[in-house]
């Protein structure tokens, strides 16, 4: 494994979990991430999740579905997940590509996004 | 850019410069014979054009005064920073006057022409004198390409402000609210300018923090499925960022077309005039409505 992929942080604040994904972003790191945060939820409640995506330049549909399946995983175990401060040039770029985006529930920063869980 | 090419095109050496300035000062006392003969030339040769540019007695005068100058700096022949500056000027000068450069062109070559005539009557006897020419027609025709250069690179930037001022004038996005914007759309949609209309909603969303964003239609001259389609699009980019769209101004005839053509209109928010859209959208922005509410 590479040594420059990113590693999850997991925040808690007032019991909701923020993640910053980083860019580029690897596929390892949608995968800890989901593993990570599932194996949080099993011990601690929480309010939410919270994805940031204000650093993300780039999104290609292959990423989106990986952050789809961590966002269905976490939930199935009961919590929601907000896709945070998406850049313009991103979601211009998904919706070219024309799949399916009902299940973001997506949020102009993580301040709106925090407002919306508490 | 790098002007130091244009040397290395024209094969244009010291020596050149050399040559110019040492016939040059046998014609610098000549100017003002050669200044009224070069713009004698452009009177006839551009017609109506040359009262365009040149409408008066005062415009003529001061035009001649600034050839006089280039054309005393062109015989001291110093490739420095002043005389390159200079030619920038003359360039966009040019460009400023929209004088065509097959007219500035056309003068140069009439310009060495007359020089040249003139080195004949005033240094007949002088040394090397065809060999002389030649260096100053070199060094005139690189000039000349020089300043269509510069002409063609201002006309270019002219061209770009242009189109930029016509997509901020085609997309006014006003802030009519805290996180409320809105775009009153006119005219034709075509693709081009769905892509314009998207780019400049999204990038004001994020600057702005938008929470809703009315798209208002009603000033739209066609709806069909294209336009219904870049509709869709820019509200699922918009939703995708966090924000809330509402396609307001949907008359009866947009509406039964978009019936008609089976187009599925999905999650998007329509409302047939803006004040419904309004109501909508402050009570997304949770402002309060004391006026008109019920």
């Amino acid at each position: 494994m590479a040594q420059s992929e990113a590693r999850v942080i997991l925040q808690r604040v007032e019991g909701v979990l923020i993640v910053p994904l980083p860019d580029p972003m690897h596929d390892a790191f949608l995968d800890d991430l989901r593993i990570s945060v599932l194996e949080y939820m099993r011990h601690h409640r929480i309010a939410g999740l919270i994805l940031d995506l204000s650093g993300v330049e780039v999104l290609d549909e292959h990423d989106f579905e990986r952050i789809r399946r961590v966002a269905d995983g976490v939930t199935l175990m009961g919590a929601p997940v907000v896709l945070a401060g998406m850049k313009p040039g991103v979601a211009a770029g998904l919706v070219m590509l024309d799949i399916s985006d009902a299940w973001v529930i997506p949020s102009l920063s993580v301040e709106s996004a925090m407002e919306r869980l508490r | 850019m790098n002007y130091e090419e244009f040397k290395r095109l024209y094969e244009v050496s010291e020596a050149d410069y050399e040559n110019v300035r040492k016939i040059g000062v046998k014609l610098a006392p000549a100017i003002n014979d050669f200044v009224e003969r070069l713009y004698a030339y452009m009177r006839e040769a551009l017609g109506y054009e040359f009262e365009i540019h040149f409408p008066d007695e005062a415009s003529l005068a001061r035009a001649q005064s600034l050839s006089r100058r280039a054309w005393l700096e062109f015989l001291e022949a110093k490739w420095d920073e002043t005389y390159i500056k200079s030619r920038i000027r003359i360039g966009e000068v040019h460009a400023q006057l929209q004088i065509q450069p097959r007219h500035y062109l056309s003068s140069m070559n009439k310009a060495l022409d007359l020089w040249s005539q003139l080195a004949y009557t005033l240094a007949p006897n002088q040394k090397d004198l065809p060999k002389l020419i030649e260096s100053f027609w070199r060094v005139g025709q690189m000039e000349g390409a020089l300043v269509v250069d510069i002409y063609s690179q201002r006309t270019g930037e002219i061209i770009a402000q242009q189109s930029r001022a016509l997509t901020d004038m085609s997309t006014p996005i006003t802030a009519i609210w805290d996180g409320i914007l809105m775009l009153p759309v006119v005219g034709i949609v075509d693709s081009r300018r769905a892509q314009d209309i998207m780019q400049r909603m999204l990038e004001q969303i994020a600057e702005k923090r938008a929470i809703v964003f009315i798209l208002d239609i009603s000033g739209v001259a066609v709806v069909d499925t294209a336009v219904a389609n870049h509709l869709i699009r820019m509200t699922k980019a918009a939703r995708l960022m966090g924000s809330y769209t509402i396609v307001s101004g949907l008359s009866p005839s947009v509406a039964q077309t978009i019936v008609e053509l089976g187009i599925e209109v999905g999650d998007m928010k329509t409302t047939g005039n803006l004040q419904d859209a309004l109501r909508i959208a402050f009570d997304r922005a949770g402002v309060e409505q004391t006026i008109g509410a019920k």
